[in-house]
């Protein structure tokens, strides 16, 4: 996804969510406000201040982590560039690693 | 166990294929505890990476994020740190910078001062080969409000050097210079910053026309055991350009024929062994002179851009589109 489409993603979620808030509505506006105007400014750059971001967020009482999982789906790792799964090659190490993680409880 | 790990990543800039093996060692060893997973894929990738193995590193480093997002998220922020490098190897420099703030959130999260610091230091690299120089001075210079200098002296002297380089680009060579004695000053323990220090210190003195004083420089950066071929070339040929402006040719002959000592290095690159025997073949001769040198240079150049270029190329296919 492109950042204008993700940025979009986010604040639809953001929106339905907030629908449901517990927080009293004037209150939430004026967050609201605050983290929209953000992401509007934010859209037509190249790059989202993921550290801003985050901090709204929290104010709003959101798992930024939460909610970025359930826009982009899953992990973290889903959302990296590189398709490492795909990468041909093999390491012992690796496959060691992956091992004793398995085994250890 | 976590601090043989951190030790390892330091070593790992002097002898990469030594690091490797350790950190192979060290987790074969079975010793590696499920909190310490994290960091160790991270090194493990981290050090695939310095050897070219750079499939490797990204399964190792992706793998070590998958397990901290599980286990420990405290090492989100580094591996996510290691990541956006990894990234920018792939010629994805605005993903890279992207992966980048993703990292300096999470160390954010954690208040982790020396993650963000670290976050700034290789996001003013990204912005520098984007040829964004405001951004790239602005990145190296927030990173230097950090306590960097005493707890992670590498990353320290990376921002002095970035902002040396940043500034040479821009011909403040005042600027550029002050950056560069304070890097140097530091002292660091590794052989292949200090040359490349020295380097840049010769590129600067060069540029002021303090011809003895970059010849100095550039002596001491002659060091082929810790750069890359086409960077060892490169320095060559800067020295034996000084040495020239001197008037001083027997110098210069001798400079080229530095290279011979390090032709093993050289031939690992087949365009830049040609170039490295042509300068030494025209030392041998007698025969350097300052237009035979700028179109080696230019060669060079041309070759570091072109193998960056291949590199990326080659592994962009691996990028999600």
């Amino acid at each position: 996804m492109e950042i204008t489409q993700q940025v979009d993603a986010v604040l639809a979620e953001l929106h339905r969510r907030l629908k449901h808030h517990p927080k009293p509505i004037r209150v939430l506006e004026n967050e609201l406000g605050v983290a929209e105007g953000f992401f509007r400014k934010q859209r037509h750059s190249r790059s989202v201040d993921l550290g801003f971001l985050f901090k709204a967020f929290r104010h709003m009482g959101i798992d930024p982590y939460e909610l970025f999982s359930t826009v982009f789906g899953g992990s973290i790792v889903d959302r990296l560039p590189i398709r490492a799964d795909v990468l041909p090659g093999e390491d012992e190490t690796l496959k060691f690693l992956a091992e004793q993680r398995r085994e250890q409880p | 166990m976590r601090e043989k790990l951190l030790r390892l990543d330091d070593a790992r800039f002097d002898n990469p294929r030594q690091a490797l093996q350790d950190v192979k060692d060290l987790i074969q060893s079975g010793k590696i505890q499920r909190k310490d997973c994290g960091l160790a894929y991270g090194v493990l990738g981290s050090c695939f990476r310095m050897n070219d193995k750079l499939f490797l590193s990204a399964k190792a480093i992706t793998e070590g994020i998958r397990c901290a997002e599980k286990d420990h998220h405290q090492s989100v922020g580094d591996l996510l740190q290691r990541y956006s490098v990894l990234v920018s190897d792939y010629g994805q420099l605005q993903a890279a910078i992207n992966t980048s703030m993703e990292a300096t959130a999470w160390h954010l999260e954690f208040n982790d001062q020396l993650g963000v610091a670290k976050t700034l230091v290789d996001r003013g690299e990204f912005h520098f080969y984007l040829n964004e120089d405001d951004r790239t001075i602005r990145s190296f210079t927030r990173a230097l409000k950090y306590p960097l200098e005493s707890k992670s002296p590498r990353h320290y002297v990376a921002a002095l050097l970035g902002l040396s380089v940043a500034y040479s680009k821009l011909r403040d060579f005042p600027t550029a210079r002050s950056y560069s004695a304070r890097a140097l000053d530091v002292r660091p323990r590794s052989y292949g910053v200090t040359a490349l220090l020295n380097w840049q210190a010769g590129i600067i003195a060069h540029q002021e026309g303090e011809l003895e004083t970059a010849e100095a420089y550039l002596i001491r950066a002659f060091d082929g055991r810790y750069l890359t071929a086409v960077n060892l070339a490169l320095v060559a040929v800067e020295l034996v350009q000084v040495q020239l402006l001197q008037g001083n040719i027997r110098g210069a002959a001798k400079s080229a024929q530095l290279l011979a000592q390090h032709f093993d290095r050289l031939e690992e690159n087949p365009v830049v062994e040609a170039l490295a025997a042509e300068l030494m073949r025209s030392g041998l001769a007698m025969r350097l002179s300052l237009r035979l040198v700028n179109r080696v240079r230019d060669k060079l150049e041309k070759e570091r851009t072109r193998q960056n270029r291949a590199q990326s190329e080659a592994l962009a296919r691996w990028i999600k589109r």
